[in-house]
């Protein structure tokens, strides 16, 4: 496979097979050719410099034709989100420097603040029958950008720096990745494929790639549905599901996994979190003609690198803590576990290194940090990923934990000193500390301050001032204040014990999180 | 089954809304996910607790989730739930 491979492909489809179907709109590989076409005459004809193609728009076949344009072009994609705040927004075109936006008339509104600025903007019309230019190129204005020539997509995820990160995945790890996936998850003509995943989501160009290049139908799930998708499943005769477990537990929760209720399904993919044993066994009784794939893989290793097919029972040999084992990596990548003493010194346990074609080597405009990476024993790079992981008698990985604070929510990595810096510089007197709560009423991201003199601020207020630079999955559902912290026996504050009472205690302390000063 | 009115079933819908918002008033109409701090989270344990409440069950197979999902959907829904419940 090569580059330029989606719109090489799309051409070889049956002209008249729907590509891709959103709501009502249904666009046939035919429509999605001519759209992608155009596109790139845009951008040929135009004064546009080198650098990556920005794709500000939603899921759908305008992003999948400006994403395919993009690749015929030799230019990287930036994906950005609507629902982002403007200087989130504003901070990633600053990182990539792109040559040009592609937005579509269905966000133009909602972006409009974001995407002021200089570049060039085109917009594709909700209909998809039209192409023009928002703001046109101006000659000799290119900007230098740092993303390279050989560099397919960058995604963007939380840092602990308080900035979002770079993560340039290079088109030789992409087509590595396709290489497998198309072997060993493809769709064919005919397969109703979900596209769960918004575009800033690296799963997404899974959703995109695979299905298309497979000649499937690309079924995207309207934001609305996306936490419970049993409706859609259903009415859409979905058969390739791909989603985070997040999905599947919000319909185990609710007892929605009834034998037999997604009869359609043939293949179901999970991947971003955890998979819980319980909900795996609920859904396939749910859908009991869908084989069931767990994939594990940070965006820093492309998409997923390994995987884990469930077998029809679990056993003490694949249920180690109570999670599916997320399995062993592709053929051609590389994995091994670094023990130290802080994951416990046990000889089969050890935060997760990886290597090989899918692996980046550094990330955006990152300079001499390289923290995240590693030269082993053999003079190779190695990603550490600081997932803590064990290595049973099978080879098979089991995700155990995590190294550091990191969170997910909704397969989101989300560094809760991103979102504690946010609400610092917002209230410089309080000191805050983010978790996610599991149990108790509680539940999801929530924020504990504590403000050092009386000037506390609203729960309300703390949300506010986190969604200016934060996007949603990484607001803090609750703000509860704390009269102390508990600290461990080093005198630093316990995180665990912060989650714990979070999530058990009711008592005076914890003031009511109804935002009133007190 | 606990028969109740559609002014009972506002009440307690609004009751265990306000339980995981800290929204000082919220609309009736407006959607929980747009007008609250409701996260897709906070949604499946509203939903987990109205059921508990109710005694009943919101097939989301079959209900449409952007019409369900404000305190007027819920109420209409409980509603004819509460109605079919007690033969009605």
């Amino acid at each position: 496979m090569t580059r330029g491979a989606l719109i090489d492909v799309l051409a070889r489809h049956r002209p008249q097979n729907k590509a891709v179907e959103m709501g009502e709109q249904l666009t046939s590989y035919e429509e999605l050719l001519d759209l992608t076409r155009a596109i790139r005459e845009q951008i040929t004809r135009s004064a546009i410099g080198p650098g990556p193609v920005v794709v500000a728009d939603d899921p759908g076949a305008g992003a999948c034709a400006t994403i395919a344009a993009a690749q015929a072009l030799g230019r990287a994609y930036v994906p950005l989100s609507a629902n982002h705040p403007a200087t989130r927004i504003q901070q990633i075109l600053a990182a990539v420097e792109p040559a040009l936006i592609v937005q579509s008339d269905r966000t133009a509104t909602r972006m409009a603040e974001a995407l002021a600025g200089r570049y060039p903007l085109l917009t594709i019309s909700s209909q998809l029958d039209n192409l023009s230019w928002t703001r046109s190129p101006e000659p000799e204005a290119g900007y230098a950008s740092p993303v390279g020539a050989d560099i397919a997509y960058v995604m963007f995820t939380s840092g602990t720096t308080g900035r979002p990160k770079g993560v340039p995945v290079r088109t030789e790890s992409l087509m590595a990745y396709l290489g497998v996936a198309m072997k060993r998850f493809g769709v064919r003509p005919g397969d109703r494929a979900s596209h769960f995943f918004e575009l800033t989501f690296d799963l997404s160009v899974h959703d995109i790639f695979v299905t298309l290049l497979g000649g499937g139908t690309l079924v995207v799930v309207p934001a609305g549905q996306r936490m419970l998708p049993a409706r859609f499943l259903r009415e859409k005769e979905i058969s390739h599901w791909f989603s985070v477990p997040s999905a599947a537990e919000s319909l185990h929760r609710l007892g929605v996994l009834r034998p037999g209720v997604f009869p359609q399904l043939q293949q179901t993919l999970f991947c971003g979190e955890p998979l819980r044993w319980p909900v795996t066994e609920a859904w396939q009784v749910a859908a009991p003609s869908s084989r069931i794939v767990n994939l594990y893989g940070p965006t820093e290793a492309t998409i997923a690198i390994s995987h884990y097919v469930v077998p029809r029972r679990r056993s003490r040999s694949n249920d180690v803590y109570g999670i599916v084992p997320i399995g062993q990596v592709f053929e051609g990548q590389h994995s091994r576990l670094c023990s130290t003493p802080e994951v416990g010194g046990q000889p089969n346990r050890g935060e997760l290194w990886l290597s090989g074609s899918q692996v980046i080597s550094a990330y955006l405009n990152a300079g001499n940090n390289r923290d995240a990476f590693a030269a082993g024993p053999d003079d190779v790079a190695w990603y550490r990923t600081g997932d803590i992981v064990e290595r049973d008698g099978h080879g098979l990985l089991h995700f155990v934990g995590r190294m550091d604070h990191q969170l997910k929510i909704s397969g989101y990595r989300v560094e809760p000193a991103e979102i504690e810096n946010a609400i610092h510089r917002a209230f410089p007197a309080c000191r805050s500390v983010v978790v996610r709560c599991d149990r108790g009423k509680r539940r999801g991201l929530v924020a504990a301050i504590v403000c050092v003199d009386g000037d506390r601020p609203a729960a309300s207020a703390v949300r506010e001032a986190c969604a200016i630079s934060l996007p949603p999955y990484m607001i803090p559902a609750h703000v509860v204040e704390l009269a102390l912290w508990p600290v461990n026996a080093n005198g630093k504050i316990d995180r665990g014990a912060v989650r714990r009472q979070l999530e058990e205690h009711t008592g005076p302390e914890v003031a009511a999180d109804t935002g009133a000063k007190s | 089954m606990k028969t109740r009115s559609e002014y009972e079933i506002r009440d307690m819908v609004r009751r265990l809304i306000s339980e995981r918002i800290d929204e000082v008033s919220l609309d009736d109409s407006v959607s929980l996910l747009e007008g609250s701090s409701l996260d897709s989270l906070g949604v499946v344990e509203l939903l987990v607790a109205i059921e508990e409440e109710f005694s009943i069950s919101i097939d989301v197979v079959t209900v449409d989730l952007e019409s369900l999902l404000s305190i007027n959907g819920l109420t209409h829904h409980l509603s004819i739930l509460m109605d079919q419940s007690n033969g009605g």
